[in-house]
């Protein structure tokens, strides 16, 4: 199967009021259409940057300065601007935490959803306006004919979030990126539109990158995770595998703390310490500080990632000692 | 809110001030059918007659009908007003938003091009420029333009600095929307009622502009019926014939004040504060 979405080595420089800073190194990871992939991290990560860059939808002040990223045949990392636009949409797309946000408060919601196909497949304006409506229907909005020529600030969050999901599969792209799609939204809706971004999975074989910090999420919906620390990915593998027997402190970490293993009544586990800032990231595993089974040679360099069972990456070392010690 | 919201309520301003406005645009229109007498019309019998049948408002010193002169010179007034502040608005809206969103250079040159302009006295630059260019309305047009954009630009200006790094830019971004269709279909719309509300105090200033121009013997020329034109001409028979001077100042306040209630009434439904 080859991949639909593949990025080697990527590293993303941050430049702030003392010169440019590593936010994100050496991250690679392969997707595969229909594939559900969660990007897991806490935040200042660089989860974000990182699938932001599948679409260099960068802020400004923020480069890929290395590492190549290659979607469905097209080299994003080398294309112009005008080149990407002709890939933002139809190819992947992209949807946002916070909705209310993300949706222009001038234009009805038909018309947000019908722009991108007028722009892209040069439809018209009755042809884009009735793709619109089977979107609606699609993303599970009721009443869809009335509820095109509505404002955004006539929808719930829920209602927002589904028209913003309407809108980026209004070209049909075969990768949608879900930048925490449910954070801001309340416990119900978010189950509710996690099962509608794997519905549409279903029905549309379309590849999603579920960035998120939220394990349960995680477990709910993805085949795939990839765990990130300090800009970089130091876990990967397939969900069953990397929630179920963490090779990676740090996971292993991030899993404890997740209420439900515990005894009821206790405090959750938490992991001692904080992640380090950009400009504080020690020289070796950026974890080893926070590590329960750090040694100095941890310290001195960025342990490679190796192989702890099929397809299950790890930047732990030590990473055969951690079930034992659990 | 949800489906079937109510829609917002215009404020009493903005009624008052759409009332008044529309009123004068009505008079000025139908001026030639409500207006008692041809407002050039000299009239020898009656030089300085005072407000009284058949000169309700009176006549001026050479026996034209004050009150048909008001309702024709509403025309040359609402038309200053309106084509002074479209041209310098379209210029500032562009130029601001194009300095805004692009920044950099262009944004650099631009603005201090805007502070030269600033530092000038507005009204003092303006006459300057009607001087070098001749005395009349096109000469007026093209002071304004040169001179009104500054404060458009910078309304715009700031307002997309703003909106330019707001979410529903980055989501036009995402889908691969262009630079310009993002800058004119979803930056714009957001960054303009500002301007708009400026724009509506601004006629007021231009039209008042207008008439201080035309008084001091640079703008429309005699003997075409401006309201401006007709204070100035009336000043040397003010303690003789105070009709002459004062109601043509009465109707320059009301279309003053329907202009302001429209501004006020805009900026409350628009929600700008100003």
């Amino acid at each position: 199967m080859s991949a639909l979405l593949s990025v080697s080595d990527l590293c993303i420089d941050v430049t702030g009021s003392d010169g440019p800073m590593r936010a994100v190194s050496d991250v690679s990871f392969d997707l595969a259409e229909g594939e559900v992939m969660g990007l897991v991290g806490e935040s200042g990560s660089g989860k974000t940057l990182t699938c932001r860059s599948v679409l260099r939808l960068l802020p400004r002040k923020v480069a890929i300065t290395g590492g190549r990223i290659e979607l469905a045949g097209h080299r994003v990392t080398e294309m112009t601007e005008r080149q990407l636009a002709t890939v933002r949409g139809p190819v992947g797309a992209m949807i946002f935490q916070n909705p209310t946000a993300h949706l222009n408060p001038v234009m009805t919601i038909g018309n947000q959803i019908a722009e991108p196909v007028r722009i892209h497949e040069g439809a018209s304006r009755a042809e884009a306006r009735a793709r619109a409506r089977d979107l609606l229907v699609q993303v599970g909005i009721p009443d869809p004919d009335s509820r095109l020529d509505q404002y955004p600030h006539e929808f719930s969050g829920g209602m927002r979030q589904r028209a913003m999901i309407a809108a980026a599969l209004a070209c049909r792209p075969r990768l949608l990126i879900a930048d925490e799609p449910t954070t801001a939204l309340d416990v119900t809706v978010q189950a509710q539109i996690l099962r509608l971004l794997l519905d549409l999975r279903d029905s549309l074989g379309l590849a999603i990158i579920l960035v998120t910090h939220d394990l349960a999420v995680v477990s709910q919906t993805c085949e795939k995770v990839a765990v990130m620390y300090a800009g970089r990915i130091v876990e990967s593998g397939p969900k069953p595998a990397v929630l179920g027997r963490p090779c990676h402190p740090y996971t292993e970490g991030l899993v404890a703390s997740q209420p439900g293993g515990g005894v009821p009544g206790t405090l959750l586990k938490a992991i001692p310490g904080q992640p380090p800032g950009l400009s504080d990231r020690p020289p070796g595993c950026a974890f080893a500080p926070r590590c329960p089974i750090a040694r100095s040679s941890c310290e001195s360099a960025v342990p490679p990632l190796e192989s702890a069972g099929p397809a299950h990456r790890t930047a732990c070392p030590h990473w055969s000692e951690l079930g034992a010690a659990a | 809110m949800r489906a079937g919201a109510p829609r917002r309520r215009w404020p009493p301003a903005l009624k008052a001030g759409l009332a008044i406005t529309l009123a004068w645009v009505a008079l000025a229109l139908l001026a030639d059918v409500i207006a008692p007498f041809p407002p050039n019309d000299h009239n020898m019998q009656a030089i300085l007659h005072p407000p009284g049948r058949p000169h309700w408002l009176g006549t001026d010193n050479f026996g034209r009908d004050v009150l048909s002169r008001i309702l024709h010179g509403a025309r040359v007034d609402l038309l200053m007003g309106v084509v002074g502040v479209l041209i310098p608005f379209v210029i500032g809206v562009t130029l601001g938003a194009v300095a805004g969103y692009f920044g950099g250079i262009v944004d650099a040159i631009l603005m201090r091009i805007l502070d030269v302009v600033l530092a000038f006295p507005w009204l003092v630059l303006l006459m300057a420029i009607i001087v070098v260019l001749g005395p009349g309305l096109k000469s007026f047009f093209i002071a304004l333009a040169l001179v009104g954009w500054v404060s458009y630009a910078r309304l715009v200006r700031a307002q997309v600095l703003v909106i330019r790094s707001a979410d529903y830019v980055a989501a036009g971004r995402s889908l691969g929307y262009s630079t310009g269709r993002i800058l004119w279909r979803h930056v714009l719309p957001n960054a303009i009622a500002p301007a708009i509300v400026f724009a509506m105090s601004d006629v007021v200033l231009v039209i008042l502009a207008g008439s201080a121009i035309s008084y001091l013997g640079f703008g429309v020329q005699p003997p075409t019926a401006e309201w401006g034109l007709m204070i100035s001409e009336g000043q040397s028979f003010i303690f003789t014939a105070w009709w002459m001077t004062t109601f043509p100042g009465i109707a320059l306040v009301l279309l003053a004040l329907g202009f302001s209630l429209l501004a006020d009434g805009l900026a409350e439904y628009l929600g700008v504060r100003e």
